[in-house]
């Protein structure tokens, strides 16, 4: 790996643990500038919980995470500044319902980071237009549909400017066809060059999407490799088994 | 009825004064406790539940006695009636209105503190701007059930002395004998002041959900 | 040390006070809940004749303030010629107040049962009275008992409000001891030990008992919650008879 490689964002030995029950086991991983990749795997296997510990929702209990190379610590300064950089879309949208499209997406930018509000509502609406909602500025949440809530939602992370995005699960809460607007966003947004780590029971946008698939099972990353080469040609059984079962359904 | 309502209206002052105090008392000193039970160190959760417990396990009128003739009756801290009855039935509210608050910030989903997390929103922000708009909702109604429990325990005040509406029907009976007549005018006047009570919080109600649920 | 060695000389007296308060509460609970049943059944019944004298008499005694009530039966019973004890006074007001509470608690059990089992009831043909009796209530039962136990609780506390009408109860006679001691506070503090003492036990074997859906004391005087109206099969009754 050149100088100019160096990942972006690199898990050391991170293990997750609830209540002294480990979820994730010494999970090592890097992802490079720009790059795409798809975490996916049967439900329990920890994708969602290593997912988590990358911005510290789940504070890895052993393990380090590095963004450009510098150690995220445990203080609240230093996770502020991770998750300034990182941006995460949750399974369930988590919109704040009291606001508007528009707000939502604004929040943060000004109370965060400090932007002018003037200047924030401006990006907000790029950011808006960005995921084909612009006309839905000024509606609550309640009153949009589930891929438009998600949409929202990722224009919401994207007005942060992150280096990095986390989906988690973005389209399972939804009908496979406001899924389909949800997955177009992510594709656009791929095309674009965004750094993107993705947790999807969807394979098909791990094998056309995704630079990158990391197959895991048991809280462990049991085989990782080119997209196309992963999806076609498993080497692992525990993977053939699970690919087999996805597609045979 | 009329006279007799003339006679009692001259309480309503004192019965309303003591009820707005003790509220205004109990919503402030109500969110810190609120906000120390739901603390993860159980160091300082402990002193919040035992303190909640303990207003709430004592009967109003005995914390009236204590705070009058005992706290309040000493060289240095002399209190009033009006003084006593703010205060002990500020702290029992201040308790009641904690689990309000408490149930209000439980009611805010999980999933909304994750996002402020992962927009690594500052504290104050995250309170002021998502979860108390959302926590609001679920609290004002309770909060008017409260405010109007509190108008009847403020007639406890007349106990102690305090002239309230309650104090003016005694004094009245004592005179005219009349009981039946003055305690239902009593009773009545009761229960038409809890009514504005009630009108308030369904408008609240009203306003904040329709600003939750959208345009 | 001073204020445990004159709580040795109160307790006696203050412990023949709590049997009054113990005497007042039970009382209290005997004729209220029965009544509190029967107002009940009033209100959710279909004639409005008995619906609404039913629901005035419950909101006149969830209105107003239970000394008022107590003041009104204290001082209004001489007016019908009636010479009864303080403590028959205290026990009829508390009664009254128990009834006008309990019958909301028990209405909303009631409303709790799915209207789909009513029906079922009226498909069978069961009589009313026997849908109520093997149908209704005892489903109805399992959701009034906790707060029913909380209420309990806020009614042992209120009869420190017969202290007012001068029955003999553990306020009065710390409040007695005092007014000949001016030791107020030895013992108004011993009385709301004994008070709290009581009603933290009473709520520590409630919860363990009901750790879930453990009803605060203050609980027992909210309305009941709002059924999840998602569902229409948990439609309840007085929801269907509103449309």
């Amino acid at each position: 790996m050149t100088a100019e490689s160096r990942p972006l964002l690199a898990l050391d030995g991170v293990c997750v643990a609830y209540r002294h029950h480990e979820v994730v086991h010494d999970v090592s991983l890097e992802v490079a500038s720009g790059e795409v990749v798809a975490l996916i795997g049967p439900s329990g296997a920890g994708k969602s919980s290593l997912l988590r510990a990358i911005n510290f929702l789940e504070p890895p209990s052993k393990g380090r995470v590095l963004l450009e190379g510098a150690e995220v610590g445990g203080s609240r300064r230093s996770l502020d500044a991770l998750r300034r950089d990182v941006g995460m879309v949750f399974q369930s949208f988590n919109l704040f319902p009291h606001l508007t499209a528009l707000q939502n997406v604004m929040l943060a930018p000004v109370h965060t980071l400090g932007v002018p509000p003037a200047q924030a509502r401006e990006r907000a609406m790029q950011q808006l237009t960005h995921v084909g909602l612009a006309d839905h500025a000024h509606v609550k949440p309640g009153k949009c549909s589930g891929g438009q809530q998600q949409r929202i939602a990722i224009a919401r992370a994207l007005a942060m400017e992150p280096k990095v995005m986390l989906f988690d699960e973005p389209t399972s809460a939804l009908d496979p066809e406001l899924g389909a607007e949800v997955l177009a966003t992510m594709r656009s947004l791929a095309a674009e060059g965004m750094t993107m780590v993705v947790v999807t029971h969807e394979m098909h946008f791990a094998e056309d999407v995704a630079d990158r698939v990391v197959f895991m099972a048991d809280g462990r990353i049991v085989e990782q490799n080119a997209a196309g080469k992963l999806m076609r040609d498993p080497q692992h059984p525990r993977t053939q088994r699970f690919l087999n079962a996805v597609r045979n359904r | 009825m009329s006279t007799i309502l003339s006679e009692l209206a001259a309480g309503i002052p004192q019965t309303i004064g003591i009820t707005l105090a003790s509220f205004v008392v109990a919503a402030v000193l109500g969110l810190p406790l609120a906000v120390l039970r739901r603390s993860e160190l159980w160091l300082v959760r402990l002193p919040a539940v035992v303190v909640v417990e303990v207003l709430r396990a004592v009967p109003p009128i005995v914390w009236l006695f204590l705070i009058y003739y005992s706290l309040g009756s000493t060289d240095q801290v002399r209190l009033t009636t009006l003084q006593a009855a703010v205060i002990g039935l500020g702290l029992i509210y201040a308790a009641h209105l904690s689990e309000a608050y408490r149930a209000g910030l439980d009611a805010v989903p999980v999933g909304q503190w994750e996002a402020t997390r992962a927009l690594a929103l500052p504290r104050a922000q995250t309170y002021a701007r998502v979860i108390l708009p959302q926590a609001l909702v679920v609290v004002v109604p309770p909060m008017a059930t409260f405010a109007i429990a509190l108008l009847k325990d403020s007639a406890i005040a007349s106990v102690i002395g305090a002239t309230d509406i309650t104090f003016h029907a005694v004094q009245l009976t004592q005179q005219d004998l009349n009981g039946l007549g003055n305690f239902t005018v009593a009773g009545l006047l009761y229960i038409a002041l809890g009514v504005p009570f009630a009108l308030v919080a369904r408008a609240a109600d009203r306003v904040l959900s329709r600003r939750l649920v959208g345009v | 040390m001073s204020m445990l060695n004159e709580w040795q000389d109160y307790l006696p007296d203050f412990l023949d006070g709590l049997v009054v308060t113990l005497q007042l509460t039970g009382v209290s609970l005997l004729l209220g809940l029965p009544l509190g049943l029967a107002l009940a059944l009033a209100m959710t019944a279909r004639r409005r004749a008995v619906r609404w004298p039913a629901i005035l008499l419950v909101e006149v005694g969830r209105g107003a303030p239970a000394l008022v009530v107590l003041y009104f039966v204290y001082y209004g019973l001489p007016q019908l010629s009636l010479t009864w004890s303080s403590f028959a006074c205290a026990a009829i007001a508390l009664a009254f107040t128990t009834s006008a509470y309990t019958a909301d608690i028990f209405r909303a059990g009631i409303n709790s049962i799915p209207v789909g089992h009513r029906e079922a009831c009226q498909a069978l043909g069961l009589s009313h009275g026997k849908e109520l009796r093997l149908v209704v209530l005892p489903q109805a039962i399992r959701v009034v008992v906790p707060p029913l136990v909380g209420f309990c609780i806020l009614l042992y506390q209120g009869t420190s409000l017969a202290f007012a009408v001068s029955v003999p109860e553990l306020l009065s006679r710390a409040y007695s001891q005092a007014s000949i001691t001016y030791q107020f506070t030895a013992t108004l503090t011993l009385a709301g030990l004994v008070y709290g003492a009581i009603s933290l036990a009473a709520v520590a074997l409630m919860r363990a008992r009901w750790p879930r859906r453990a009803p605060t004391v203050a609980g027992a005087a909210l309305p009941p919650e709002r059924p999840d109206r998602t569902n229409p099969s948990w439609e309840t009754t007085s929801e269907r008879r509103e449309r």
